[in-house]
């Protein structure tokens, strides 16, 4: 596997991590999903329409997260986006998941005490 | 004020997806976009700039409308048509072939048997099939009703074994007089004598498969579940 794929993988692996947790929160739209991102985040992680939709739509086909036509503060109609039950199933594994990814990488590279 | 929706719509103008679903899409992207927009301009940009700002989200649209058709695309293995019509069709015909041919093993005598052009339906067994088929034509019209089927698909699916059966029965009709016509056998065809199978096998079974379906048919809500 070359290093261009697994970023990659790497990439999209924490882009639905990201997702899924701020949705398990509330349900948001597009746009607001991205400022959320960035900001919570500290700015080191910016999604942009590009890398936000298919992601969205790919997690929506999947059946973890439901996407519904409704009026934003503004009165503007936006497509929310919310967990279903089956997306808060795969929520709890893949923080597991990351965890112990981390931890791994930490031991090898002594990350957190660099 | 920029159109975004139809800047979008003429992006993704060429990508194969269902119009409906374009639009959605188009209605989206261009409600993000917009929104990027009116956030630059907040800071200070000029107009110019906060566009190009906002058009810069998306570096390859191409790239863009292959990734969401390929996310959007498998969520439509199966198009409507296929679910509200042919599958509840297939279901309906693949048990009504399966109700005869379990009649058949019943040792009432052949329910079908003889050549096409001698046609025996024994009195018992014909009251039985025609029961199956009610109920044939009921799961296929309760099918495509569950796909959201409109009434005209469900009247289809309902009706689509007796469709096969008089295609088949045509086919094979018009292979004999041909035949007969080359010479090649079938002296003693006439065509006076096919009213009796088609009424036994497609009109009077074609009539009990739309009772069965009558229920689901005047119930005109669609309760798709797709």
């Amino acid at each position: 596997m070359t290093t261009k794929r697994i970023r990659a993988k790497i990439a999209r692996g924490s882009a639905e991590l990201a997702i899924l947790s701020l949705l398990a929160r509330e349900s948001l739209y597009g746009f607001e999903i991205s400022k959320r991102i960035e900001e919570e985040s500290g700015g080191a992680l910016r999604f942009n329409l590009a890398s936000l939709y298919p992601m969205l739509y790919e997690l929506e086909k999947r059946g973890w997260l439901k996407g519904q036509w409704q009026a934003n503060n503004a009165g503007r109609d936006r497509r929310y986006y919310s967990l279903t039950p089956e997306g808060r199933k795969q929520l709890a594994p893949l923080r597991r998941e990351w965890r112990s990814f981390f931890q791994a990488l930490d031991r090898l590279a002594e990350v957190s005490r660099a | 004020m920029r159109d975004w929706r139809r800047l979008v719509s003429e992006k993704i103008d060429r990508v194969h997806l269902p119009p409906a679903q374009k639009e959605e899409i188009a209605a989206e992207l261009g409600s993000h976009l917009e929104e990027v927009y009116e956030e630059q301009r907040r800071l200070g940009l000029l107009e110019s700039e906060a566009f190009e700002g906002a058009l810069s989200e998306v570096f390859d649209w191409a790239e863009l409308m292959r990734r969401i058709h390929k996310a959007k695309r498998e969520e439509r293995i199966m198009n409507d048509r296929t679910k509200q019509l042919w599958l509840p069709g297939l279901a309906s015909f693949w048990t009504a072939m399966i109700c005869e041919v379990v009649l058949n093993r019943m040792d009432f005598g052949p329910l079908t048997g003889g050549p096409l052009f001698h046609y025996r339906l024994p009195e018992v067994n014909y009251v039985v099939w025609l029961i199956a088929e009610f109920g044939c034509g009921a799961l296929g019209a309760y099918l495509s009703r569950r796909a959201g089927g409109p009434p005209s698909a469900r009247l289809f699916s309902a009706v689509f074994t007796c469709s096969v059966l008089l295609a088949t029965m045509t086919v094979v009709t018009g292979i004999c007089a041909a035949a007969r016509a080359l010479g090649l056998g079938f002296t003693t065809l006439d065509f006076g004598m096919l009213v009796r199978p088609v009424l036994e096998v497609v009109v009077i079974p074609g009539a009990a498969m739309l009772a069965g379906a009558l229920p689901f048919l005047l119930d005109s809500k669609h309760t798709a579940i797709a």
